[in-house]
């Protein structure tokens, strides 16, 4: 039985989950800007509360964004070191997908698009659309983005449910809400949610070395070079 | 007792293994200054997003290098500030990460006190009680070094850091980013008294910098003679020897007002060749001893975080789970070894 420990900072919420024996711990909080205090203690007490010294999981897994640069990064900072120090391998997961996989896993209804907004402020969303496989597990069926609200050009006319906090914070959003067959506005990507995902993915794939503990951040013009005078 | 140093606190990653026995076994360092050279600055984010990429690789070849394992590490040093926030967080979060995953010990180390005691990394360390004088492109301060962990901040700049004030007088030259190594080459070939400049806050006591009216009269001066032959050496040299005469002027009255017999320079400003002359020649005629570190130990790198840490965490300090990132750090809030 593969354990395995999961990270996912890259939103407001702080969470950590542990795969033990067939079933998945975790602990999970929202608390804005305090990753640097709370992560730490999270993995650290996650584990000795198991019995479980680091060094014999399988594989670490992270949400590697898109979300919020300085938390997403907290989080792969603690991963890349604990899996350099106990010389564990990595698995990336999509926080987006993070995020769909909660509404998967609470809504029955297959066939129904998930379509994911996180708010990526600047007045714009990080935006993806999932389907759950027959396994429950979330598969995505568009590119990931950040656009503007009034750009994420989804049929609204196609059944789906709306997740995420970009469907709260933005008017456009709010209305394409309206016409969701479900929404979740309050789904924060989880390290449970991540485990879940992480154990689908080595089903067909390696875990990747620490070095490859890397986000993603899509959002990618973060300056502008000046031009000559 | 063997220490693991991290330093990311701005555009250089940097990654060392210091042994209480055998010293520096291995250091590593990675600068992104030519990825902020197109920006024409220093980019936060760019600068975090590429600590993330580098550091795994840098922790690796130290190792190699040093040809030891994970498991010969007794304890971690990171940088936790002053530095860029976001650059910071990188190494802070690995680093504490590493030594939890180890279950060793982690400090969280002062990028000053670093660049203070990088001299005592050299084969002929200077002995304390040293004044030291730290110039670099974020700092531009003299400190009283009573022993490791004592330190008494004499004056620090008013407004721009001794290498801001070069690099962007390079930049307004023309001479690229970061312009410091290019306009001391510039000045080679330069008048450094053909046009007058003047030796900021020297006219009065104390111990304080300021180099931004410096910076606004040489701009002046380029606006009106750029056309002229020779004008940007000639800047570049006047410009040069204000700074260096200034530091110089500073340095042997911290030296008097403290009675100490030993300077030493520390940080990026230290490479340049004209200072160290200069401040040699006052050491001679003063009678100070006068010591560098090696050029490459002048810039950030993990080496002298390693060696604070190392001290820090023999005289049996430690922090918590938490990873401590203070983008602000004053010295004085810097506790002792004791």
């Amino acid at each position: 039985m593969s354990e395995l420990l999961a990270i996912e900072t890259s939103a407001e919420a702080c969470s950590v989950a542990l795969h033990i024996g067939g079933e998945t711990r975790e602990r999970f909080v929202h608390a804005p800007m305090r990753h640097a205090e709370l992560l730490l203690p999270a993995v650290q007490s996650l584990l000795a509360d198991a019995g479980l010294p680091l060094k014999r999981l399988e594989a670490i897994a992270f949400g590697r964004g898109p979300g919020s640069f300085t938390s997403l990064r907290i989080g792969i900072g603690v991963v890349q070191g604990l899996a350099w120090g106990a010389d564990l391998p990595v698995v990336p997961v999509s926080s987006l997908a993070a995020t769909a996989q909660q509404a998967a896993d609470y809504s029955s209804a297959e066939h129904e698009r998930i379509c994911v907004a996180l708010d990526a402020r600047m007045q714009e969303v990080y935006f993806c659309e999932f389907l759950a496989d027959g396994e429950g597990i979330v598969r995505r069926v568009s590119e990931e983005r950040v656009c503007s609200p009034a750009a994420v050009g989804t049929d609204p006319d196609q059944p789906f449910i709306a997740v995420g906090n970009g469907f709260e914070r933005y008017e456009e959003l709010q209305q394409l809400a309206t016409k969701a067959s479900a929404s979740c506005v309050d789904a924060w990507p989880r390290a449970g949610a991540i485990i879940k995902l992480a154990l689908d993915w080595l089903q067909s794939h390696d875990p990747l070395p620490p070095a490859r503990a890397q986000p993603v951040y899509i959002r990618n013009n973060v300056a502008v070079k000046p031009t000559a005078d | 007792m063997r220490v693991l140093g991290i330093e990311t606190s701005c555009d250089e990653t940097g990654v060392a293994l210091y042994d209480g026995e055998l010293g520096l076994m291995a250091h590593s360092l990675y600068s992104q200054a030519h990825i902020h050279a197109e920006y024409g600055g220093v980019v936060p984010e760019i600068a975090s997003r590429d600590h993330v990429r580098k550091l795994i690789p840098l922790l690796d070849e130290c190792l190699r290098e040093a040809a030891c394992g994970r498991s010969d590490i007794d304890g971690v040093a990171y940088t936790a500030g002053p530095g860029l926030v976001g650059a910071l967080l990188v190494g802070a979060s690995a680093g504490r990460a590493i030594a939890l995953s180890l279950n060793v010990p982690a400090v969280a180390v002062h990028h000053m006190e670093g660049h203070l005691l990088a001299p005592l990394l050299e084969p002929n360390p200077p002995e304390f009680p040293f004044v030291a004088l730290l110039v670099s492109g974020g700092h531009s301060m003299l400190v009283e070094v009573a022993a490791i962990g004592e330190y008494r901040v004499l004056g620090e700049t008013r407004d721009d850091a001794a290498g801001e004030a070069f690099d962007k007088t390079a930049k307004l030259l023309g001479l690229g980013y970061p312009g410091g190594p290019a306009l001391a080459i510039a000045a080679e070939s330069g008048d450094p008294d053909k046009f007058s400049f003047p030796r900021p806050m020297t006219d009065r006591p104390g111990l304080e910098f300021s180099f931004s009216g410096l910076k606004t009269h040489t701009r002046n001066l380029w606006h009106k003679h750029s056309n002229e032959d020779n004008a940007q050496a000639d800047i570049a040299a006047g410009f040069q020897k204000a700074v260096v005469d200034t530091l110089v002027i500073k340095c042997r009255r911290a030296m008097q007002q403290t009675r100490c017999g030993h300077l030493v320079i520390a940080g990026g400003v230290g490479a340049n060749l004209q200072l160290r002359e200069a401040l040699s020649r006052a050491g001679r005629k003063y009678g100070w001893g006068v010591s560098y570190p090696r050029i490459e130990f002048c810039t950030d790198n993990g080496a002298m975080i390693a060696f604070a840490g190392y001290h820090r965490l023999l005289a049996g300090q430690f922090e918590s789970e938490v990873i401590l990132a203070k983008p602000r750090w004053p010295m004085k809030d810097l506790g002792t070894l004791r």
